[in-house]
C-alpha cells in the first residue's frame, strides 16, 4: 500500500436552503484504502464526495488531496479524481456512442491536446480488460442497465486516475448484475492500486475489499470501523436508519 | 440579374445554414431552445435603441445579445433555477426593452426588416462577417471538441475530468449570440429560430454519432435553406416564411422514415 494521505477533510460543514448537510465531518483516506461510505438516502454521502470533488463549496473546513488544498488547485486536483455519479439522468436517445463515452475518458487531459496513439491505447486496453468490444458502436443510451455500468467504469479507469469516487453504483441494478460490477471495482481496486471511495445505502452491498467502513447520519459521521465491528452493533444498525 | 441574386441568396443561406446548424446542436442538446428567440430579441432590441440614440445599430445588436448572453448562466446558477427559467425571465426583460423602444422609434418600418430580414440586401460586409463568424466557430469547434462533447453529455462529469465547463459554458452562448446576431438583418428573428432548431431535431431522427450529429444539422439546415430559397424564387413566396415551412417539411419526412424511430418503438 502506497504512503501517505489521499484524502484529507479536517472539520467540513456544509449548508444548502437554510439547514446543514455535512456537520464537522473529519475523515483521513490514506492510499490505497477502500473506503465504504454508508449511510441512509439524505445522510450526506453524495454531498460529501461532491464537497471533495469542489462541486459544493464547503462552509467551514479544509480539504486536502494528495496534500492539495481543493480551494485552490481544484481543478488539477480533479484530474486525479475519477468520479461515477449516482445517475446521469441523459435522454436515452442522446447521440453518443459508447466508443465516444470511452474517449471522453481523456478528455481532462488538457486544453489543445488532442487525444493521440498512448491515449488510444490506454483505451484499448481498459476496452479489452472489460470485453466491451461488441459495446463500442453502440448508443449509449440504449445499452443495459448492467452494461452502462460496466462501460462507465471503463471510462473512469481510462482517466488513469489515482482516485475513484463511486457514487452508489449499485442504481438500477439487479443483484446479480451488482455482484459482476462489484467484482469488477474490486479487481481494478488491486490491479491499479487505486484508493476507493464507495457511497452505498445498502450495508448488504459493502465490499469484503473495505479496509473502513464510514457511516453518516443526518450530516455527522457516527461511527468509522471495520465491517465486523459493524456488524457486531445490531440496535447501531436499526439506528442508522431509523 | 435574377440569377445571380439567387445565387448569392443561395450561397448566404448555406453560409447561414451550416452556422445555426452547428449552433443549433448544442442549443438542441443542451436543452435550451428559448434563447435562440432570446437572444435574437436582445439583438432587435440592440439595433433599436442604436438607431434611437443615433449609435451604430449592428454594433448595439451585438453587444446586447452578448451581454444579454453572458447573464444567462450566472441568472440560473445563483437563483438556483433551470437555465429555461432565467431565459424566459430575460426574454421578458429583452421584449420589454425593444417594446419601449419601438415605441419611441418615428420609422417602424425598420423593425420589419429585424423580424423578417432580408436576405436581398446583404452586402459584402454581412458575407465577410458571415465567413469569418463560421471560420471562428469552425476554428473554436475542432480544437474544444472534446471538451464540448463532455460537457453536452454531462456538465458535472466534465468537471469532474477537470474541465473548465462554466467557461465553455460561456463560450458556447456568446457564438449563439454571435450566430443570431450577425444573421438577423439578414435572414430575420422567425428563419434563425427556424435554422436553429429544426436542422438538429431532423439529425436527432437519424444518427446517433455527435460528429455525424454536427454535420448532419449543418447539412439540413443549408439544404433546407437552399431548398427554400429556390421555392420562394420560383414561386415569389417570402423567403423566411417558405425556408421555415420546407424545413418543417423535412423534418416530417424524415421523422417518418427515421431508423430511430423504430428504436423508441422498441424500446417502448
Amino acid at each position: 500500500m502506497a504512503q501517505g494521505y489521499a484524502i484529507r477533510v479536517k472539520n467540513v460543514c456544509l449548508s444548502g436552503h437554510g439547514h446543514a448537510i455535512l456537520n464537522h465531518i473529519d475523515l483521513d483516506v490514506k492510499k490505497g484504502e477502500f473506503i465504504t461510505i454508508l449511510g441512509p438516502n439524505g445522510s450526506g454521502k453524495t454531498s460529501l464526495l461532491k464537497t471533495i470533488l469542489g462541486f459544493y463549496k464547503a462552509g467551514q473546513g479544509e480539504i486536502f488531496v494528495n496534500q492539495e488544498n481543493t480551494k485552490s488547485k481544484i481543478r488539477s486536483i480533479r484530474k486525479n479524481i475519477a468520479y461515477m455519479p449516482q445517475r446521469l439522468d441523459m435522454d436515452p436517445y442522446f447521440p453518443i456512442l459508447v466508443k465516444d463515452v470511452l474517449v471522453m475518458g481523456r478528455s481532462g487531459k488538457g486544453i489543445l491536446k488532442r487525444i493521440d496513439k498512448n491515449d488510444r491505447d490506454i483505451i484499448r486496453s481498459v476496452e479489452k480488460e472489460f470485453k466491451i468490444h461488441h459495446l463500442l458502436n453502440k448508443p449509449f443510451g440504449l445499452i443495459s442497465g448492467g452494461e452502462r455500468q460496466k462501460v462507465m467504469l471503463a471510462f473512469v479507469l481510462i482517466q488513469k486516475p489515482e482516485i475513484l469516487f463511486l457514487d452508489e453504483p449499485n442504481v438500477n441494478l439487479d443483484i446479480q448484475a451488482y455482484k459482476k460490477f462489484l467484482k469488477m471495482v474490486e479487481k481494478i481496486y488491486i490491479d491499479h492500486r487505486l484508493t476507493v471511495l464507495f457511497v452505498t445505502h445498502l450495508i448488504t452491498h459493502i465490499s469484503e475489499f473495505s479496509n473502513r467502513i464510514v457511516v453518516l447520519k443526518n450530516g455527522h459521521v457516527i461511527f468509522q470501523g471495520q465491517k465486523k465491528e459493524l456488524w457486531e452493533k445490531k440496535d447501531f444498525l436499526s439506528y442508522i436508519y431509523d | 440579374m435574377t440569377d445571380s441574386i439567387l445565387y448569392k441568396s443561395l450561397f448566404i443561406i448555406i453560409l447561414t445554414g451550416i452556422q445555426c446548424g452547428i449552433i443549433g446542436v448544442f442549443i438542441f442538446l443542451l436543452n435550451i431552445p428559448f434563447i435562440g428567440v432570446t437572444l435574437s430579441h436582445s439583438a432587435m432590441a440592440g439595433g433599436i435603441w442604436g438607431m434611437i440614440l443615433g449609435l451604430p445599430s449592428r454594433v448595439m445588436a451585438l453587444g446586447f445579445s452578448l451581454l444579454s448572453s453572458l447573464f444567462i448562466p450566472p441568472l440560473s446558477e445563483k437563483s438556483r433555477i433551470s437555465p429555461n427559467i432565467a431565459i424566459s425571465i430575460l426574454f421578458s426583460f429583452v421584449l420589454g426593452i425593444a417594446f419601449l423602444g419601438m415605441g419611441l422609434l418615428p420609422q417602424k418600418g425598420v423593425i420589419l426588416d429585424l423580424l423578417w430580414g432580408n436576405i436581398l440586401l446583404v452586402d459584402s460586409l454581412d458575407i465577410i462577417f458571415l465567413i469569418f463568424l463560421l471560420f471562428a466557430l469552425g476554428v473554436f469547434i475542432a480544437a474544444f471538441f472534446k471538451e464540448l462533447v463532455a460537457i453536452l453529455f454531462n456538465r458535472e462529469i466534465a468537471a469532474s475530468l477537470g474541465i473548465n465547463d462554466r467557461l465553455f459554458f460561456y463560450v458556447l452562448l456568446f457564438f449563439v449570440g454571435a450566430v443570431i446576431t450577425v444573421n438577423l438583418n439578414i435572414i430575420g428573428g422567425l428563419l434563425l429560430f427556424s435554422l436553429i432548431i429544426i436542422p438538429p431535431s431532423i439529425a436527432y431522427q437519424i444518427t446517433y454519432d455527435i460528429k455525424k450529429f454536427i454535420f448532419l444539422s449543418s447539412f439540413f439546415a443549408s439544404l433546407g435553406g437552399a431548398g427554400g430559397v429556390i421555392f420562394s424564387f420560383t414561386f415569389n413566396w417570402p423567403v423566411s416564411a417558405t425556408v421555415a415551412i420546407f424545413l418543417s417539411f423535412i423534418l416530417l419526412i424524415v421523422y417518418l422514415i427515421s431508423p430511430k424511430r423504430r428504436v423508441y418503438a422498441k424500446v417502448d
